[in-house]
């Protein structure tokens, strides 16, 4: 198997296969065995030339992240055969970009109409949780196409709020 | 007889260490007013000063047994212990000699065989001794004048001749001047007396001129002294407005409002010192009776309570046995009851068999308790009477089949009666009995518990205290809001109930809900946890109105402590060293100039009702302060609904460092060690410690005896936190109290071992604290991190959400306060606090080591959490060097963060990220969005939406 890893930005090509006692592995052109268990879900016990190392998953809605010791790192997986990864790693700033919201809050203002032009970084919705309001950005240059909620509204971590093209 | 009484006696004074009066509380118990009293008079200051402080004399206390006091101070010492040993042994004379009247009525009565009996039970009793060794108080006085005043009553009646008169006038004087309460049985022994004489056609008059002449001449020295000091007539004593009012007003419920005597109150005390004694016990006066006339109905109640307190004892209160509750009332005090019924049937048995001198036994029984069930009763009140009631509850049992080999011989009719009483009687001998054992338990200082605790409260607070009651057999009944459902303490507890919605101010400060709910379930007792309701005096006293001890101070010591002006005050006069600055609010700004200028700048302005940095401006340049004050007062007004501003030196970076303190319902104040809290966050605590790295056994104990003079000046109970802030020099300044459990109370609990929830618990239910100052010992260190759901990228913005995945630390040394699981999705409706994480060890390293340790052990997945800033705070040289102040976090915090190094271990993450899409296919990175919670079908909606539009442009 053969993967296109990203970690904190940086990416590696990584190449898996089974072996006796475990997995050889490809990184980046370097080989190692690999002794791995899945502990329980989202928890990995890895030995590595007998150096243990215990990995724990998070997944956010947006994103996952991957923490080994205090260390955390955010962590993109890509199947280079697969036709939608391929064009999801085709650029970060291309096509139509969803504003998610990071916590549960409620949304208390709506600062860009549908249709409008934002720049990158100003501000499209306002939501507050904990008495704290937090501005939600607009990643990048273009036009609002959708506001997919409305003042007043309870968000969840990961709903989608507006859609920026 | 008498001899072995004694000797016993003396001999449980010594053994049982009864002599030993905690100095701590002026000598509680050695006296109270009258001991003070006392002390003033050993000290050539006169018949003063009944509260310490020197408020002149007084007219507060009865003449008699204070001068005794005072006289034995005079010889032996004042307070000291051979002081206590001669005056305990006095009283067990007063109980030994009791045992003369006791006989010689009982015998004149209903014959030697009652008379030996009675006699030899008031000797041997243990209860009868309770009061002569733990009391230095006039109750053994009291029966030996009144029993002597019945002997002298009964024997007038063919008495010849002058002397008898005049003993019984003597007599009377002589209890007037010990306890006046007595002279409400005065009339009825005088007109009983004349009532027998009168029939057997004796003359009286004279007699009744003699007495009175030397009752009036017993006191007139006392009235006359009253008199030249007050400019008016008062009657031996003059507290009975006092008295009348601790029994008498708002929230009074048949017993003794204890927190609002001077010596427990120091407002009270105030007042009581401002207005002088007659003025302060004409006020109290006129309070109470204000109060009957608006609630007569009330009055009533209650005073139907008192009626049945006095004989069935008062519920909670000290040394009275307590063993069963059933009914309308408390009758936790079964032994005492039923010698009160045995006493009752025996005169009523006594009243029927026409026994001489039996109506004159009725006479007192009913003349001599009426004023406790106006004022207010206690099991002390009724020993005056009880040799009487021994005597007739004796004459009740000689009376039945019990000793059926009696040598009287028995007329017909009497044994029909014995045999048809025979079986109530037996009854009633077999429940006295069985409350004998009860009396062997009391001994033992048994107290009953609460049965079922309402935990008003969510998060890791609510589970602690659940646990606690989990561990005294308490049931716990937890509550919560539309969001709390599946929350760690409902799932922890006996029994739970839905409040309203997510907002606070529906479900978790809803008083009327929460009570609601804690009448539905039958909870005897409120936990109010920390926050929310916990230091709001309104709800205390709504739980005590509806009868459910809130478990924390009294609602009077809570709102004193809740204004800070007040606070201020009153810890000026008990000597508590403050932070420069005035203990009013200020008048005006020319009045915040002159202070100002007067302590130096930089100043503070704080809200008087303050709290949580609201209200709050430092100020640094004298052109500041208008500016500041405008705007401190408003702030104030908005967040308090108040805009009292006061004004303060401000410290620079000072330390934070508080003292826990436990105070019982007895009088008894201990304090447990510090803990420092100088690292925080916009003046929330994130880190504390305890013992203090600067805090040394002196300061310690000089800090512990400020705080427990705190404790004391605002007659205040149960758990509390005294803080203080330290100059660079060590100087410390009191702050403010926290009148309620800490959240970093776990830290003191693990250096002192002592579980203070279930102290908290055991208080509230009237229990004595088990342990006194010597007894505390500080072992080891312990560190508590405040684990919240913030994010330490995003300047500690709160990240609540869902818990994906949650690996908790163990092994030795830590203790995780938690109140959370895998899976549950934290609220964005409260303080996001997570749980407490608590490392300790034998010093402070290693506690550091391991609370390190223990962090890295603990993973906390799919919320942002402040665990980094703790690894930061704990590896940083200076917080290990204990250089500590509250400006620390903040100097720290605008120091870049420096990276961890990756030590090849992104390359592990890199290949784990592969490891975990082979080994874990069914939960690869897209399909995490499902996990999402309640929405997953709109979300999905809009993903297709996104996927859609993607796959066209």
């Amino acid at each position: 198997m053969t993967y296109d890893v990203s970690i904190d930005g940086k990416r590696y090509r990584l190449e898996l296969s089974r072996a006796e006692g475990g997995w050889d592995c490809r990184l980046d052109g370097r080989t190692v065995h690999i002794d791995a268990v899945l502990a329980r879900r989202d928890v990995l016990s890895v030995i590595v030339d007998g150096k243990a190392h215990e990995i724990k998953r998070e997944r956010t809605a947006t994103n996952t992240y991957l923490s080994v010791g205090s260390a955390r790192y955010l962590a993109e997986l890509r199947d280079p055969r697969s036709l939608r990864d391929r064009r999801d790693g085709a650029g970060d700033e291309q096509g139509p970009q969803k504003l998610i919201a990071s916590m549960p809050g409620k949304v208390v203002r709506v600062l860009a109409q549908p249709n409008s032009e934002v720049e990158v970084g100003e501000g499209v919705i306002v939501v507050e949780a904990m008495k704290m309001q937090n501005e939600i950005k607009s990643p990048k240059k273009g036009r609002v196409r959708n506001i997919l909620t409305s003042v007043g509204a309870t968000v969840n971590a990961g709903d989608v709020l507006a859609i920026v093209e | 007889m008498m001899l072995v009484s004694l000797v016993l006696q003396i001999a449980a004074i010594g053994l049982l260490h009864t002599y030993r009066f905690r100095p701590g509380e002026d000598h509680f118990a050695f006296g109270w007013e009258m001991g003070r009293v006392a002390r003033s008079i050993a000290l050539g200051q006169g018949f003063s000063n009944p509260y310490g402080d020197s408020t002149g004399p007084t007219g507060w206390e009865p003449p008699l047994y204070p001068y005794l006091i005072g006289g034995v101070f005079k010889i032996a010492g004042v307070y000291s212990d051979a002081s206590a040993w001669v005056l305990l042994i006095i009283n067990s004379l007063f109980t030994v000699l009791t045992c003369i009247p006791i006989f010689l009525i009982a015998n004149k009565v209903f014959g030697a065989r009652v008379a030996a009996w009675s006699a030899w039970i008031w000797a041997l009793l243990p209860y009868t001794m309770y009061w002569s060794i733990h009391w230095v108080w006039d109750t053994t006085l009291t029966p030996l004048l009144l029993s002597l005043i019945v002997l002298v009553s009964l024997e007038l009646e063919d008495w010849h001749g002058w002397k008898g008169w005049a003993i019984f006038g003597a007599l009377w004087g002589v209890a007037a001047l010990s306890n006046p309460s007595m002279l409400s049985f005065l009339p009825f022994s005088g007109l009983w007396v004349w009532y027998r004489r009168h029939k057997r056609g004796l003359p009286s008059t004279a007699g009744v001129v003699l007495a009175s002449a030397i009752f009036f001449a017993c006191l007139t020295p006392w009235l006359v002294r009253n008199y030249r000091t007050f400019g008016q007539f008062v009657f031996i004593r003059d507290d009975f407005g006092l008295q009348f009012r601790l029994g008498n007003g708002p929230y009074a419920d048949g017993i003794l409002m204890a927190y609002l005597q001077p010596n427990m109150n120091n407002l009270e005390f105030e007042k009581f010192r401002s207005m002088g004694e007659r003025a302060y016990t004409e006020d109290c006066k006129r309070q109470a009776f204000a109060w009957i006339r608006n609630h007569p109905q009330r009055f009533v109640a209650i005073s139907s309570k008192r009626f049945v307190y006095y004989w069935a004892g008062v519920p909670r209160a000290t040394g009275s046995l307590r063993i069963f509750e059933f009914g309308p009332f408390d009758f936790r005090n079964s032994l005492f009851l039923a010698s009160s019924v045995l006493a009752i049937l025996g005169l009523v048995l006594a009243v029927r068999r026409k026994k001489p001198g039996a109506w004159l036994f009725l006479w007192l029984v009913l003349s001599y308790p009426t004023v406790y069930y106006l004022v207010f009763p206690h099991a002390r009140y009724r020993h005056p009477i009880e040799p009487e009631l021994l005597i007739v509850a004796v004459f009740l049992f000689s009376e039945t089949g019990l000793n059926a080999t009696s040598l009287e011989v028995r007329t017909p009719r009497v044994e029909r009666f014995s045999r048809t009483r025979f079986s109530t009687i037996a009854a009633t001998a077999f429940l006295a009995n069985f409350c004998m054992a009860g009396a062997g338990r009391e001994c033992c200082g048994h107290i009953p518990m609460f049965k079922k605790i309402l935990v008003a409260n969510r998060g890791e607070i609510a589970v602690r205290v659940i646990r606690a009651c989990r561990e005294l057999g308490i049931a716990s009944v937890a509550v919560y809001s539309d969001v709390d459902r599946a929350s760690l303490h409902v799932r922890k507890a006996d029994e739970a109930y839905h409040l309203g919605a997510a907002p606070a101010a529906q479900s978790y400060l809803n008083i009327d809900k929460i009570l609601e709910v804690a009448k539905r379930t039958g909870a005897d007792a409120i936990h109010p946890g920390y926050g929310f309701l916990s230091e709001n005096a309104e709800f205390a006293q709504a739980c005590a109105d509806v009868g459910v001890k809130f478990v924390g101070p009294t609602p009077t010591a809570m709102e004193m402590m809740g204004s800070k002006t007040r606070a201020r005050q009153a810890m000026e006069k008990a000597g508590v060293p403050l932070v420069p600055g005035a203990s009013r609010g200020l008048e005006s700004f020319a009045e915040a100039e002159r202070i100002a200028a007067k302590i130096g700048l930089p100043v503070m302005l704080k809200a008087a009702a303050g709290g949580g940095g609201k209200g709050m401006r430092l100020v640094h340049a004298p052109g500041e302060l208008k500016l500041a004050l405008e705007a401190a007062q408003s702030e104030a007004q908005r967040s308090f609904r108040d805009s009292e501003v006061y004004i303060e030196k401000a410290m620079v970076n000072p330390r934070h460092i508080e003292m826990q303190v436990l105070a019982d319902q007895h009088g008894n104040t201990i304090y447990l060690g510090e803990r420092e809290c100088s690292i925080q966050r916009r003046h929330q605590k994130v880190l504390e410690e305890s013992p203090s790295p600067i805090v040394d056994e002196e300061m310690r104990r000089h800090m512990g005896e400020v705080a427990v003079r705190v404790v004391k000046a605002a007659g205040y109970t149960n758990a509390g936190t005294v803080e203080f802030l330290v100059d660079q020099k060590n100087n410390f300044y009191f702050l403010e109290m926290n009148t309620r459990l800490q959240v970093e109370h776990p830290v003191t609990e693990v250096i002192t071992g002592l579980d203070l929830v279930q102290s908290q618990i055991r208080i509230a239910a009237g229990e004595k604290l088990p342990l006194m100052q010597e007894d505390v010992s500080l072992r080891g260190h312990a560190i508590e991190c405040r684990i919240y759901a913030e994010d330490p990228d995003n300047n500690y913005f709160p990240s609540p959400g869902k818990v994906t995945l949650l690996l908790e630390p163990s092994g030795p040394g830590i203790r995780c306060d938690s109140g959370i699981y895998e899976g549950w999705t934290v609220p964005i409706d409260y303080d996001p606090l997570l749980t407490k994480l608590i490392g300790y060890a034998t010093d402070r390293q290693q506690a550091i080591a391991r609370l390190m340790r223990g962090l890295d052990e603990y993973f906390i997945g799919g919320i942002k959490t402040n665990i980094s800033l703790f690894r930061r705070i704990l590896g940083d040289s200076d917080f290990q060097a204990g250089k500590l102040d509250t400006g620390y976090l903040e100097r720290s915090l605008a120091r870049p963060v420096e990276h961890p190094q990756a030590g090849g271990r992104a390359e592990v993450a890199a290949i784990a990220a592969g490891l975990f899409a082979v080994l874990d296919p069914s939960l690869s990175q897209n399909s995490s969005i499902a996990d999402g919670g309640g929405r997953i079908a709109e979300i999905q909606s809009n993903w297709k939406r996104v996927g859609r539009a993607e796959g066209l442009s």
